[in-house]
């Protein structure tokens, strides 16, 4: 009788905990960098994105049908002489994963003026339980723009542990594509912790 | 049909190895519906209350894919049952990577692996304590080492060729794999020292 009262009240604490963790997971926005920068409702989150060719961040929409900034797009190309499959070829020729689990993000569109999901996804693993890389690829006005960053275990969400050495691991593989990494940066002033300096990789087929 | 679960090889007890089985098939629907719903209902149209909303069962499949890895050696050492517990972090792996067509050797595959092989010494531990038959032995300690042996090869190979951004997930492989040894070499010395 006591042993089954115990045992129920482990199960109880065990049943708690994990839901704890899974509202924790599901409510928490995790993808947002230690300084988070939002919009306020009403306030127009695209502007500085308007006069490029390129996407400057990424956008999680909000339950007041807004649209808030959360983590800065660190890899370009004008797709002069390739396509969004020639790109998608390169993550999928590493054994990367299409599509894999992970929050739904937009890029702002300046040709229809409009918050628009990824042209293509992908993460070094499905879930990502023991971390992995994890890219967004949007293609807008025929140029393409790639956030990357490497995510942590999920604890019990994934956070960012680093936008540079996903940038750096993503140059590597297209180099190893031949691709051309050009090594001059362009400067996009969205600097974001924990390491993002604000300029973006170019790179050209 | 409940009675059917009852096996020292699933669990001690029924009501316990019911609720794991319901919690692993829960898990497969879970990540299906991740899937089905992000590659058909969310598009740029989508309202965002909906997208919200599919951001918390994504964001509660992620944590539950990385939770059954712990809940399967807890399940082990409460209920025994060696089988089961390396079923709690590896079905639900395996299933939705041939159902979804993305089952390959990664870091993701590597840590289920690790954590069916304590989940399972775990749990042999347990049953040795509660049964102790010669046929439980056998299956249990079979399947111990058919887990561990692949577990410590990927381990290995992800750690030493891996990308630095892979050492949490190795790390948490050879704990994993570490618990799996200690558990084996306790179960293996009580037998011997019973004989």
């Amino acid at each position: 009788m006591g042993d089954d009262r115990t045992t129920r009240r482990q199960l109880l604490v065990g049943a708690t905990g994990l839901g704890v963790g899974l509202v924790t997971a599901a409510v928490g926005d995790p993808e947002v960098g230690r300084q988070p920068r939002r919009t306020r409702p009403g306030e127009s989150a695209a502007l500085p994105d308007d006069d490029r060719p390129y996407a400057l961040w990424q956008y999680r929409p909000t339950l007041r049908g807004n649209y808030a900034r959360t983590l800065p797009i660190n890899l370009v190309s004008p797709l002069e002489a390739a396509n969004l499959a020639d790109v998608r070829a390169v993550f999928r020729g590493a054994g990367w994963s299409a599509w894999p689990s992970e929050k739904v993000r937009y890029a702002w569109n300046p040709e229809t003026a409009q918050y628009v999901t990824p042209q293509w996804t992908g993460a070094e693993t499905r879930y990502g339980v023991g971390g992995r890389l994890h890219v967004r690829c949007w293609v807008l006005a025929g140029h393409l723009s790639i956030q990357a960053h490497v995510d942590t275990p999920p604890t019990p969400g994934h956070r960012i542990q680093s936008f540079e050495a996903a940038r750096s691991a993503v140059e590597q593989l297209f180099a190893g594509a031949g691709w051309t990494v050009h090594p001059g940066r362009l400067a996009f002033d969205n600097e974001q912790a924990p390491d993002h300096d604000g300029s973006v990789t170019v790179l050209e087929r | 049909m409940i009675g059917g679960v009852h096996h020292p090889l699933l669990g001690i007890r029924t009501r316990s190895t019911v609720i794991a089985i319901g919690g692993i098939t829960t898990l497969i629907g879970a990540g299906i519906a991740d899937h089905l719903l992000r590659t058909s209902v969310v598009s740029d149209i989508a309202p965002p209350t909906v997208v919200v909303g599919f951001d918390v069962l994504s964001g509660a499949v992620i944590f539950a894919m990385g939770a059954v890895c712990l809940l399967g050696v807890g399940y082990g050492y409460r209920n025994g049952g060696p089988f089961l517990a390396a079923a709690v972090p590896l079905v639900p792996h395996v299933v939705l990577g041939v159902l979804l067509g993305d089952l390959r050797v990664d870091v993701d595959t590597t840590l289920s692996v690790a954590a069916a092989a304590a989940g399972a010494a775990v749990a042999f531990w347990r049953v040795e304590r509660a049964s102790g038959e010669e046929s439980v032995h056998s299956l249990a300690l079979g399947l111990v080492v058919a887990l561990a042996v692949p577990g410590v090869w990927w381990t290995v190979s992800i750690g030493t060729t891996g990308a630095p951004h892979a050492y949490p997930g190795v790390v948490g492989a050879v704990l994993l794999l570490g618990l799996t040894v200690v558990s084996l070499v306790v179960v293996l010395g009580q037998s011997v020292g019973t004989q």
